[in-house]
């Protein structure tokens, strides 16, 4: 016949014993957080991602992508969390930031991580507009994990951009005189369009003086859609008391919310 | 196996065997006592410490060795793991020395204050890391799992404490239950 034990020695056991299954129940969760973090499955460059490129009303270029997360295991993530953020290649200068909403990816799910980027053409970053730029993105991806595990991954990949009015030139050609006295000049306007987005709008010539004075203006309509270019001669007349040999021609683009100024071509 | 009378020693070895026809000690006030003698105790100390070290230090170390090898890395100093592995496991086995004596109740504090403090110390320290293709790194931060870890010793105290004021304040009354033959 087994004895009662003393009550101390009771509590002394039940506390060595709660401590005891905390610990196990603990080693229980981290194994099975560990297989569980085993099928996780990110789609990181498949057919599954998307990306795309956009202008958006207020001028700004907005990059989306998307990656899809399968979380196959048996604890969420919550919440997962990008940034990203673009600079130049060459000089380092941070160009744009973006990132995704705060998102919880539930145990059993397939999600697809919404990122975006979005790219101011105006400003400091006006060069996007018309050259093209070795970029690089740089990614932080800061998650958790069965509510206890921080995740935090960064990585960074090269980024090509291709500039909406690509190598744009306004070039004159030589002023004629006409009979009744104005003086044609004859503009040739080319550039392509190597952005996934097409540029349309209007572009606004003013031809000047030396002094900067304006002898004449005009603008054209452009629908240039993505991949292809523009290449056309233009006439702006003048009359003859301007005269804009030694000036230059100013050129402005406006559409999908930019108003942004085009690169000035001199006038020989 | 050995046995003894209650005595008023803390440690009491244990020499004689009950012979199957002597009256029930209880009988008498005085429980016959089966304490395992010190160098038993000592040995199988010695070889718990060492089943110990190894499952706190020299897996821990091979494993840490092993996936460095393919780019993880921790912060965790390989060296003062094993120094306190070693620690815990020496003040561990003294706790398993002197179950039979009142000093059990203050080594078993601690050997789990030890573990606590080592947790402590682990928890703002707690990641591994590792590096892909040369532009991609991933760390993992465990210091919340630590976190809830530091219930486990906390309770280690209090039943040490409780083990400590039992053998104060009801002197043998642990150890006449725990080896009453």
């Amino acid at each position: 016949m087994s004895r009662r034990a003393p009550a101390l020695y009771r509590l002394s056991g039940i506390l060595r014993g709660i401590g005891t299954a905390v610990l196990v129940l603990l080693v229980i969760f981290l194994v099975t957080a560990a297989y569980s973090a085993a099928h996780l499955r990110p789609s990181v460059g498949g057919h599954q991602n998307s990306s795309g490129i956009q202008l958006d009303p207020n001028g700004t270029a907005q990059i989306t992508e998307s990656v899809n997360l399968s979380n196959q295991g048996y604890y969420s993530i919550a919440p997962l969390v990008v940034q990203l953020e673009i600079s130049n290649a060459t000089t380092g200068a941070l160009l744009a930031l973006g990132g995704s909403p705060a998102l919880t990816i539930a145990p059993g799910a397939n999600t697809s991580i919404p990122i975006s980027v979005w790219v101011p053409l105006t400003g400091s970053s006006e060069a996007l507009l018309t050259q093209d730029e070795a970029l690089v993105e740089h990614a932080w991806v800061n998650a958790t994990y069965a509510s206890i595990f921080v995740i935090q991954l960064s990585g960074g990949d090269n980024y090509s951009w291709g500039a909406p009015f690509s190598g744009f030139s306004a070039a004159p050609g030589e002023p004629t005189v006409e009979s009744n006295g104005t003086v044609v000049v004859p503009v040739t306007v080319s550039f392509s369009n190597r952005a996934a987005f097409p540029d349309q709008g209007t572009i606004s010539f003013t031809v000047e003086t030396s002094t900067g004075v304006a002898c004449s203006t005009g603008s054209i309509p452009i629908d240039v859609q993505g991949g292809t270019g523009l290449y056309q001669t233009f006439s702006f007349y003048s009359p003859t008391t301007c005269d804009p040999a030694g000036g230059s021609i100013r050129s402005t683009y406006q559409g999908s919310g930019l108003d942004v100024a085009l690169p000035t071509e001199p006038i020989p | 196996v050995t046995a003894t009378a209650s005595s008023t020693e803390n440690v009491g070895p244990a020499y004689v065997p009950a012979p199957t026809n002597a009256p029930l000690p209880a009988a008498e006030g005085k429980p016959v006592l089966l304490i395992p003698s010190l160098g038993r105790r000592l040995a199988w100390a010695i070889v718990r410490a060492a089943l110990l070290i190894v499952a706190i230090v020299v897996i821990p170390w091979y494993l840490l060795n092993l996936v460095s090898g393919y780019g993880i890395g921790t912060p965790v100093p390989l060296l003062g793991l094993a120094a306190l592995g070693v620690a815990f496991a020496a003040v561990g086995a003294a706790r398993y020395v002197s179950r039979p004596t009142r000093a059990f109740g203050p080594l078993t504090i601690a050997a789990s204050l030890m573990s606590f403090v080592y947790l402590l110390y682990l928890i703002p320290i707690a990641s591994i890391g590792f590096q892909h293709a040369d532009n991609v790194s991933v760390a993992i931060y465990f210091g919340r799992f630590l976190q809830y870890c530091l219930l486990a010793p906390l309770f280690g105290m209090a039943a040490g404490a409780v083990t400590t004021y039992e053998d104060v304040a009801r002197p043998r009354e642990r150890i006449n239950y725990e080896y009453a033959l």
